[in-house]
């Protein structure tokens, strides 16, 4: 009997040494640029084949293998808005500042050539100077259960005449996570104020 | 066993950021609102190596997964033996490479081996035992996920544990055992560094420790497969997965258990006894202090 409870104690505290990842999504980014710096980032994530399945297993209700308004709605709702939690997987810094956001618009949820995507407007309203600094944006997952990627050739802009910038990609260690071993990929500008 | 069942599938579904509730900090609709905020100055322990190797190791798991639902896909309209065989020895594959990531209880086999003396075949249960464990109980959270989504037609399974909460008291249990290792090796009274009379401790608490949260690889696989009406090849995809699984854990557990042999070896052949022993005792302090060290680490890190 005392086995029993053992085992029952350490069943019910077990260790979380979980692997990971289990899920996939790859990152499309546009940043969005107004006449005082940017005003936000479109942000469009693309899922594997297998995540893909189960989110249609549990939200496409009526199985016309797309996502209605209604089914949209409740996405939206459970499996979406807790990512305000992990920064909707998308951190951006700007002159060594974490830049935090609350706001998202225009969320949407759909199934493009097979792949659940999600797409949505994440509000970041940052004003630039004429000198020029640095803005970093990396989409990750720190717990690493999702492997969130960026995909380089899907980076773009919405340009404005009034702001100046130089862009490129690394791997930005200072943001490294998941214990400090996993090193994300980052969009690095370099901006200013014309 | 119920109330066991119902903890794992919950610990299991609150992992995910994009389903796990917690508690949201913030009121989405409000304005919106853009923070500055000083980054504090963080040393990173990164090891580029080890960082390229977790990522070149999820990307493969990625492809591995792709392939895998393709030929599913293929399966369910052409039922070709070809496939099924493809199908389990993808199922095999990412045992393998899934279990060298992060997790899987690695760490742990090779600190038993350090602080015990398994054989050979007694490691090698052990890891599979481990694999099992935790792909067999993906198995029965991914059997109760089926029940509620059929018996469910609108998913409103809305998870209110803590994670987080989980997670810390997980980890200290993790700085019990090592701790509780390291004592029974620092303070054993027999003065054989063999050990041979001294009682074995009972490994069934900890393989299920290590091994009982359920891999949500698996849960995926199998709710894929079933979805598809291929609920038997998912249940035998998941032994598959245990095969791939058990050989990496076991491997590595034998590679740990080899090297300590060579080491012991030389130090046995000066004839010093008293050498020996030193050398054992060694091993067994580093072991339990690894995954003492490592349990503070994950603990603290969780804050």
């Amino acid at each position: 009997m005392r086995k029993t409870y053992l085992l029952l104690l350490f069943a019910l505290f077990s260790v979380e040494i979980f692997s990971h990842p289990h899920v996939f999504i790859s990152t499309e980014l546009k940043v969005c640029f107004n006449d005082q710096g940017m005003r936000g980032i479109e942000v469009k994530y693309v899922y594997a084949e297998m995540f893909t399945h189960e989110l249609k297993q549990m939200y496409d209700v009526n199985k016309n293998e797309k996502f209605d308004e209604n089914e949209v709605r409740v996405i939206k709702a459970s499996a979406f808005s807790n990512l305000i939690n992990y920064d909707y997987f998308v951190h951006v810094m700007f002159d060594n500042k974490k830049v935090k956001s609350t706001d998202v618009t225009d969320f949407k949820a759909y199934i493009e050539d097979g792949s659940a995507v999600y797409s949505f407007f994440l509000v970041n309203e940052i004003e630039f100077s004429s000198v020029p600094k640095v803005l970093k944006i990396a989409p990750y997952d720190h717990t690493y259960f999702i492997d969130v990627t960026l995909d380089e050739k899907k980076v773009e802009f919405e340009e404005n005449t009034n702001i100046a910038y130089k862009f490129e990609t690394f791997a930005d260690k200072s943001q490294s996570y998941y214990y400090d071993q996993i090193t994300p990929e980052c969009v690095k500008l370099t901006v200013n104020r014309k | 066993m119920s109330v066991l069942l119902l903890i794992i599938t919950l610990s299991s579904f609150s992992q995910n950021p994009l389903f796990s509730k917690k508690s949201v900090t913030q009121d989405t609709t409000k304005v919106a609102k853009t923070e500055l905020i000083e980054k504090d100055s963080k040393s990173s322990f990164n090891i580029p190596i080890i960082s390229k190797l977790i990522i070149k190791n999820a990307r493969l798991q990625r492809e591995l997964k792709s392939k895998f639902s393709r030929i599913a896909k293929d399966y369910k309209s052409s039922s070709s033996l070809k496939s099924i065989l493809l199908i389990l020895f993808l199922a095999f594959a990412y045992g393998v490479f899934h279990s060298l990531g992060p997790g899987h209880g690695k760490f742990f086999i090779f600190s038993y081996i350090l602080t015990e003396k398994p054989k050979v075949l007694k490691a090698i249960g052990i890891s599979y035992s481990i694999a099992a464990v935790h792909a067999m109980s993906g198995l029965l959270v991914a059997f109760v996920l089926m029940y509620i989504f059929k018996e469910y037609s609108t998913y409103s399974y809305s998870v209110s544990s803590s994670p987080e909460l989980i997670s810390k008291i997980s980890f200290f249990f993790l700085i019990l055992i090592g701790a509780f290792m390291l004592y029974r090796t620092l303070f054993s009274k027999d003065e054989d560094a063999d050990m041979g009379d001294r009682k074995k401790i009972h490994l069934v608490p900890f393989v299920l420790s290590v091994g009982l949260v359920p891999c949500p690889g698996t849960i995926i696989t199998v709710v894929f497969l079933a979805s598809m009406g291929l609920t038997f090849l998912g249940i035998l995809s998941v032994f598959f997965i245990i095969l791939g699984m058990g050989l990496t854990i076991s491997s590595l557990g034998l590679v740990s258990m080899f090297s300590k042999k060579l080491i012991l070896r030389f130090s046995k052949s000066s004839n010093d006894s008293k050498k020996y022993a030193i050398v054992y005792k060694i091993f067994g302090v580093v072991g339990a202090s690894m995954l003492l060290i490592f349990g503070l680490l994950m603990f603290l890190g969780s804050f």
